[in-house]
């Protein structure tokens, strides 16, 4: 890690933040970004004076200068190639949602506040991020509630570790909003007073806002620049509980294992650990059970190992409170001190572990390990060691990795109906898709069936569904409620549906998935990104098995309001679409092999493997005509016989659906490579897949 | 107590009933099959504290009761019948 930049309502910039942080400062006061009457609770750690012009929203004016401050601290002016990680859950939420909570305006208001809308989708912000770098050969938008910022780290660290870029530059970003604000207090998850993380007397949470970013470099590239190593990301985890929506899993069990898993991935044992830097949110489910993870993964260690949490201080920041609890993890390393843990009075007997003083310390800090655990069950470790030890060799990222298995998700009318390939016409189990909506219940379903066919286990199996907008008219309905009844109108179950990765999160309980469970929400790229993240999982040994894939269903809100102003390629104008791949490493039962992963700009060749036979192989497309004539231009792929989607497939999810049906088609021997190409407004992608026998 | 207050409150039990299997989508359940003194939470109809909320949220909401928080809604929430005695008398002294 060799750049830090921060956001925060503890300061502009990582400087004044970290600096604020060790005195201890709170950033909670009465919240002044919007009207709060009827909430329980009334504080929130807001980012004072941000300057938003030439910004779409707080979120992305927030993630681009903490992102300018990493790169400038970090040394790099504009870096060559670099991946761009964005760990999200509400975008330009705050700007949208009283457009999107109004009827009136949404059945035929003024067109004069439309523009408001373009912030809406999370890739806008990463779209932002893309132009701080010449090129970035790998990107996304990764939205795991309150575990996205640290997933986004893993993810950046796991395409360095790849050898897909030199570098990344991953964060997370939120900003308050009326929403999630409603909702946590909905919820009763909101302490009205500054919280008290660990204490006997803790009532809950605080929210907050701000954005925190990282260079995390090659070492090789590092040294050869002389960069200053500020801290090593030496090891991660990335895994569900598949217990509950909302509650976390009382015995801390996965999340134990999640510790464990991260610090065997940096080959450190507990003993070389000196303190945690815990979720610790201040809720009294969240602090018992990440109290007994800690006790489990650490042992004795427990006497020993230090435990602060920032959150009383700079609230909890949602999706980018994991990057911004790594960012503070490795300034304190590079600084050799121990964060506070204010707030704390009374502790509470059952959490025995050796809580901060409320004053910061002096101390060398050989390593340290970073929680996040979030809604869904979604959990991140990351294991940091100091700049004086060696550089780590991270486990190898070269697992070979495979297709598995396929499933289409297709909707009701004759044409779609013949996309299903692989299904069985099994129907959700009522009991366990309680408040699912229609593309829940297809990714909890497709889920099942791919785990069925392969004989996968659940436990050891992971997801990524990528979805561009959410369930819109969902979060419409909720605003809608907030706006005309008030707090008190607000349905409390439906929250938690309404964050971007619940898809994924819901699949996962349905079916016991306990691998990485992460959402992707990038404009026009669904299923080859969702893939992309997948497969990196595999080879860098994060999960046995994933299944990966995008649904998307037909949203008149989407289709008629926010599409035509955000300019993405169109969604589903028939009921849904998608697909889902399963993803291993084995090479029994495999269908194809995957190759290189691809992106470029859209207009712009992308550089692609060579083509050994053009007349064995063939190109799935689901790209405009001329943006895939542009990404093979020059190319051996330019003469190869293209297959276009069906009009159906052409959106957000229908590259999912091709990648199986190419996949398909190798493992049937007809063809020795296909290239499945999408892309958008956004970017272009390619996925390269190798029939088995030849690769 | 007169037949009238009886007839009341069986009506308010097919109310709740009705406004349980909607709010917290037992799409597998039908509503005059819930049985009135089967506890709601943990064992009976397996319901969590997500739904508690969920349900203090549409009967305030729906009836103009407010129901008190720790040990009282505890009891307001025992069963259907509990729930029902509850909103009959607090709409009533309410109203």
């Amino acid at each position: 890690m060799t750049g830090v930049g921060i956001v925060s309502a503890l300061g502009s910039n990582a400087t004044t933040s970290f600096a604020n942080l060790l005195s201890g400062v709170r950033g909670v006061s009465s919240v002044e970004l919007f009207a709060v009457e009827g909430h329980r609770c009334r504080i929130a750690a807001q980012v004072d004076g941000l300057d938003l012009s030439g910004y779409a929203s707080r979120c992305e004016a927030m993630a681009m200068q903490a992102a300018r401050e990493a790169l400038a601290h970090a040394g790099l002016e504009r870096p060559e190639a670099a991946a761009v990680v964005l760990g999200t859950t509400t975008g330009g939420m705050p700007e949208a949602e009283t457009l999107l909570g109004d009827p009136a305006w949404l059945a035929q208001g003024s067109a004069d506040v439309r523009g408001r809308l373009a912030s809406y989708p999370l890739s806008r912000v990463t779209a932002r991020l893309v132009e701080l770098v010449a090129s970035s050969p790998a990107r996304a938008t990764l939205s795991s509630a309150c575990s996205s910022g640290a997933a986004a780290l893993a993810l950046g660290a796991s395409w360095v570790a790849r050898r897909k870029v030199p570098l990344s530059l991953v964060g997370g970003a939120d900003a308050l909003c009326r929403l999630t604000f409603a909702g946590f207090d909905a919820l009763g998850a909101l302490d009205p007073e500054p919280s008290r993380p660990f204490d006997a007397a803790r009532a809950g949470l605080n929210l907050g806002e701000g954005a925190a970013f990282l260079v995390l470099e090659d070492a090789e590239h590092a040294a050869r620049r002389s960069a200053r190593i500020l801290a090593y990301l030496d090891g991660w985890a990335l895994g569900a509980e598949a217990f509950h929506i909302t509650q976390p899993e009382p015995s801390g069990e996965t999340a134990a294992s999640l510790i464990s898993q991260a610090l065997a991935y940096a080959a450190l044992l507990p003993d070389d650990v000196d303190f945690v830097n815990a979720h610790g949110t201040g809720t009294r489910h969240n602090d018992l059970a990440e109290g007994l993870a800690l006790r489990q993964a650490l042992g004795v260690g427990c006497g020993r190992i230090h435990v602060p949490s920032s959150k009383p201080q700079v609230g909890h920041t949602l999706g980018a409170s994991g990057a911004l609890e790594a960012a503070f993890t490795v300034m304190c390393i590079a600084a050799e001190t121990l964060p506070p843990l204010v707030g704390l009075q009374h502790p509470d007997p059952e959490i025995p572990l050796r809580f901060c003083p409320a004053k910061s310390a002096s101390m060398p800090i050989r390593s340290a390990i970073s929680t996040s655990f979030g809604f869904g069950g979604a959990g991140a470790v990351l294991a940091f060691r100091e700049p004086a030890a060696p550089a780590p060799r991270l486990r190898s990222a070269q697992r070979r990795v495979y297709v598995q298995g396929f499933v289409g998700v297709a909707g009701t009318t004759a044409a779609e109906a013949e996309l299903s390939a692989g299904r069985s016409g099994a129907q959700v189990d009522p009991a366990r898709s309680r408040r699912f909506d229609e593309a829940s219940a297809q990714v909890a379903l497709a889920a099942a069936e791919l785990l069925d066919s392969a004989g996968a286990v659940p436990g050891q199996t992971g997801l990524v569904c990528a979805n561009a907008y959410g369930n819109v008219q969902r979060s419409v309905a909720f605003l809608g409620r907030l706006f005309e009844r008030g707090r008190k109108g607000v349905p409390p179950a439906e929250f938690p549906h309404l964050v971007p990765g619940a898809l994924a999160g819901n699949a996962s309980i349905y079916n016991g998935l306990r691998g990485p469970v992460l959402g992707c929400c990038d404009l026009s790229a669904g299923g080859d990104l969702a893939l992309d993240v997948a497969a990196v999982c595999v080879a860098a040994g994060t999960a046995t098995r994933m299944i990966a894939g995008a649904v998307e269903v037909h949203d008149p809100i989407v289709l008629g309001t926010l599409a035509p102003v955000v300019g993405s390629v169109s969604p589903p104008t028939g009921s849904q679409v998608g697909g889902f791949v399963l993803l291993g490493s084995d090479e029994t039962d495999a269908w194809a092999e995957i190759g290189r992963t691809l992106c470029a700009a859209p207009g712009h060749a992308l550089s692609l493997p060579t083509c050994a036979d053009p007349r064995r192989a063939a190109v799935f497309s689901t790209a405009e005509p001329g943006t895939l004539s542009a990404a093979l231009a020059g190319t051996s792929w330019q003469s190869v016989a293209q297959r276009s989607a069906p009009p159906e497939l052409i959106g957000e999810a229908g590259s999912a659906h091709w990648i199986g049906v190419a996949a398909t088609a190798l493992r049937a021997g007809d063809l020795d490579e296909a290239l499945v190409v999408s892309g958008g407004d956004a970017a272009v992608r390619a996925t390269h897949l190798l029939r088995v026998s030849v690769a | 107590m007169p037949t009238g207050s009886d007839d009341a409150l069986a009506e308010l039990k097919r109310a709740l009933k009705a406004l349980v299997v909607e709010e917290l989508d037992l799409r597998d359940r039908a509503a005059e099959d819930i049985d009135d003194d089967a506890p709601l939470f943990g064992e009976g109809l397996g319901l969590d504290s997500l739904d508690a909320l969920q349900l203090v949220m549409a009967i305030e909401e729906r009836f103009g009761v407010r129901i008190p928080e720790g040990d009282g809604a505890r009891v307001a929430f025992a069963s259907i019948s509990a729930l029902a005695s509850f909103v009959h008398t607090h709409s009533e002294t309410e109203a």
